[in-house]
Formats: C-alpha cells, structure tokens, sequence
C-alpha cells in the first residue's frame, strides 16, 4: 500500500509538471493521467473513464497570460487513485466512490495551484535574479542549472501533496465513506447521474463563446434521431458524425 | 566570431527547439519567461559569440522581460538568433533591434497561442479522445486506449512541428515570418476547429445521454431529459460566472440533500 502510494506521487509528481513548468506535451491532462494511473492501479477502464469525465468538466479552462489556475493534473490523478481504492479495494459501488474522490480531490488541486503561486514568488524571483547575476559573468552553462534547479520545488510540492491526499487523507476518507448512511451514499450516487450534464453544460457554454451553439444543437438534435433508430449504432454514428462534422466544416470554410 | 565560422547551424536551431520545451521552468512573476528564452537561446549565442565578455552582454541583454505563448516561442527564439548572428558578424547595432523585434513579436504570438491552442485546438482535440472513450463499447480496454493517442497524437502533430519547425522558419525566415503567419489565417483555422468541436460536442452529448456507459448502469436515474434540464441549469450557472468546481460542490450539495430527503 505504502509503495503503491509513493509509486503515484513520484509518478503523479512528474506529469504534474508538464502542466505548465515541462514540455507542455498534453501528458498531464486527466484523460492521459487516468489511462495512466488505470494502468498503476490495475484497472484502465476506470482510470479511463474517470480521466474522461474530469477531462470534460475543466475544458473550459486555460491558463492564460499570468493567469494560473487550479492543477486540474493532481485533481484527476487523485481522483482515479481514490476511485480505485474504494471500488476495489474496498468493494464500493462506482457511482458514488468516484463522486467522494471528486470531492477530495479538488481542494488538493486548488492547493496546488496555490502553492505554484508562491513558488514562483519566492523561489523563481530569487533564482532569475541569481542568473542575471551569472550571466554577467558570461557562464552560460551555469545559467541552465539554475532554470533546471527552478523545477525541484514544484516536484517536490506535488510529490507532497500527492503523498499527502493518497496516504493519510485517503485512509481518513475511506473512514468517512464507511460511516455515511445509506441515504447519502445515495445521495452521491444522484450526484454521478448529473456529472455528464455538467461535462456538457461546459462543452455547449464553450460552443456559445464562439457562437457555434445553433450548431451543436443541431448536431445534438441529429444525434439523437440517430440513436433513436439505430440504438446499437454507437460507435458507427460517432464515426460518421466525425466524417459529417469535418466534410460540414470544409464546406462552410470553403463559402 | 571569425567569417570563416560556421555561425548558427541546424543542430545549434536544433537544440533551441529542444531548449524551448523548457521555457517556463523558471516562470517568474518578474520577468516570467526571460530566464527560459535566455537558456533556449544560449547555443546560438554561444555559436556566434566567442569573446566571453561579450557573449555576457548578449545574454543579459535576453533576461529583460519576455512573456509570449509557449508554443510560439520557438519562431521568436529563431527570428532573434538570425538578428544576433547578422550583428555579431557585422558589428552593428542589430542587437538592439532583436530586442525591440523580440518585444514587437510577442504580445501578438501570445494572442494567437492563446485562441488557438488554448482555447480551440486542446479542447477539440480532447473531446475527441474523451468521445473515443465513452464511445468504446464495455470491456474493450485496447480500442478505448485510443481516446488519449488520439488526443496526444492530433495535439501533438499541431505543437511540436511549430516548437521545434518553428525555430528553423524564424532563422530562415527572419522578420518575413510576420508576413507568412498573416498569409496563413490562424484565425481562419480557428474557426473551422471551432465549429468542428462544436458539431462533434452536440453528437456526443446526445450519445451520452442515450446511451450510458457501463459504468452508469448504478445510477438512479436514466432519465436523459432530466439530464437535459439539469445541463441547461448548469449552464445558466456557467454564465453568471461560476467555476466548474463550484457547480460540482453544488451539484454534491444537492445530492446529498435530495438522499437525505430520500429522494435518491
């Protein structure tokens, strides 16, 4: 358990940095981290569809400019991990487990993003205002340590925080989730009946901001006739729509 | 530096463009990127300036005040290194007109960074992959893991050929660079992508709402015009300025009032 634990904030730490600090190669988005975590874990299609839901809920959110938002990366890597342990390891149903971990976890990547701010207060400050002082000097090579030294605290902080919500949040949680009444579990359950309808209240407030939501009823309105007659056609109408959406696109660009 | 030396080659641009994945390692409320543009462009300086006195200069003179879109960086640190080398082999003022270039060049890069990586082609490219997963019928792990390879493998296509092609078009481009992106219509792509998600959006949530995934088959309801009322209530939220977060801890809230009422 406790190796387990350490395995995913040592893991989780490092995708985290590739929300802003890294790469910014899209491996920390709750979908890959899901997948991820899934694969640590045991279990992808949970990871998978966890990460998929976190993923739709904060879509809408961009770090603009000096702008730095909640570390959405920890939220969903919690999430999963805390979804796992409850379902199995401890035997839970799904619906409200994922909701609970949910609950846990967002104050987690609230903090996170918080601490980046301080982070980059006190510790960026200093070490810019160091290398400006070596770059005087003309020792360029020393000039990279200090950018590559401004990386260990923010790993640091989302090892912490990883380990902390993991380990002994995650043991107080399970404590919790135990003694709430049925009712409320129930409760949580209605709770996993509404997140798709606030994953996509986000998507269609998205396709407002660029005054496409005509179009995205339309396509919802088509997509629903579709299922209506072909119920088992998921997959092929997705496909399809995917085609339609693309040959729609290029013909109203093309006007 | 000497006429007969090589100056900026390809691997000096090549190691820019690998440098430039590190450009925000050290973002600073000070001077927010100028520590990662300096280290990105340290090779080139390197590569032309052999006095070390003066490559210090060079230096500093790039840990001034520089913030811009990650991504359009690349095509900033290229642009900045074909001025540097031009000034160092002909001893003029050039080097002042790569700062000023750098400064003109990054407020606009920064806007179109923004509207078309943030805002269009990640959420795109992201329900892409997320509709590949809920889409996936149940217990196909192989075929559902192609939700995040699609989203990785369409992102990535658009941001690593600009990070890394980026830096050999501004050093062989130079200022002309401006002309080519206005000559390329970002806007115009923005557009198409936007209305592609938003045609893909409407598709996925009639879907969703119709057909459950697995892992729902637990839940309370399975009234989809419920659901739709719901969305349309959150998004009434969503428009009076509430965060995702808060609409879910008042959907929680909700829900656990409902259970407690023994409406759940």
């Amino acid at each position: 358990m406790v190796e387990q634990v350490l395995w995913l904030s040592a893991v989780g730490a490092f995708l985290a940095l590739d929300h802003s600090l890294l790469g910014q190669f899209m491996i920390s988005q709750p979908l890959v981290v899901g997948a991820i975590f899934g694969y640590m874990l045991g279990d992808i299609p949970t990871g998978l569809f966890v990460g998929a839901l976190i993923q739709l809920i904060w879509l809408g959110v961009i770090p603009v400019g000096a702008y730095i938002p909640s570390d959405h990366t920890v939220t969903g890597g919690i999430t999963v991990a805390l979804t796992g342990m409850l379902t199995h390891q401890q035997g839970f149903a799904f619906g409200p487990s994922i909701v609970f971990a949910l609950m846990i976890a967002i104050p987690a990547g609230t903090l996170a993003g918080k601490l980046d701010i301080v982070l980059r207060h006190s510790v960026n400050d200093r070490l810019a205002r160091r290398a400006e002082a070596v770059a005087e000097n003309g020792r360029v090579p020393v000039l990279g340590w200090y950018h590559g030294l401004a990386l260990i605290p923010p790993y640091l902080k989302n090892f912490l925080i990883y380990a902390l919500w993991l380990g002994p949040v995650a043991v107080g949680a399970l404590h919790l989730f135990m003694l709430l009444p049925a009712s409320l579990v129930s409760g949580l359950g209605v709770v996993f009946w509404g997140l798709p309808a606030l994953s996509f209240a986000v998507l269609f407030e998205l396709a407002t901001r660029d005054r496409f939501h005509w179009w995205t009823v339309g396509a919802f309105v088509l997509g629903w006739l579709a299922l209506l007659l072909w119920p088992g056609g998921g997959w092929w109408i997705f496909s399809l729509a995917v085609v339609g959406a693309g040959v729609l696109t290029w013909w109203r660009g093309e006007k | 530096m000497k006429p007969e030396d090589p100056g900026v080659t390809s691997f000096t641009l090549l190691r820019m463009g690998l440098r430039s994945f590190c450009l925000q390692a050290c973002w600073n409320f000070q001077r927010v990127q100028n520590l990662g543009f300096a280290y990105a462009l340290a090779p080139a300086i390197r590569a032309v300036e052999s006095v070390r006195e003066l490559r210090a200069q060079a230096l500093k003179r790039h840990l001034e005040f520089f913030v811009t879109h990650p991504y359009c960086a690349s095509l900033i640190l290229g642009v900045v290194a074909r001025l540097e080398e031009k000034s160092i082999r002909e001893r003029d003022t050039q080097a002042l007109e790569a700062n000023r270039i750098k400064l003109g060049m990054m407020g606009p890069l920064a806007a179109l960074g923004d509207s078309f990586f943030w805002a269009t082609l990640k959420p795109a490219t992201a329900l892409l992959g997320v509709c590949v997963v809920l889409f996936t019928p149940a217990g196909k792990v192989w075929p559902a893991l192609a939700g995040p390879g699609v989203f990785l493998g369409l992102f990535s296509l658009a941001h690593l050929s600009l990070r890394l092609g980026g830096v050999f078009l501004g050093y062989h481009r130079g200022l002309e660079i401006i002309q080519d992106l206005r000559r390329l219509n970002p806007q115009r792509w923005v557009r198409y992508i936007g209305l592609f998600s938003a045609l893909i959006a409407g598709v996925a949530a009639a879907g969703y709402f119709q057909l459950r995934h697995p892992l729902l088959s637990n839940s309370h309801f399975t009234d989809a015009g419920l659901l739709m009322v719901l969305m349309v209530l959150l998004m009434g939220g969503l428009r009076h300025g509430l965060s995702a977060s808060h609409l879910f801890y008042l959907l929680a809230a909700l829900g656990l009032v409902s259970g407690w009422l023994g409406l759940g």
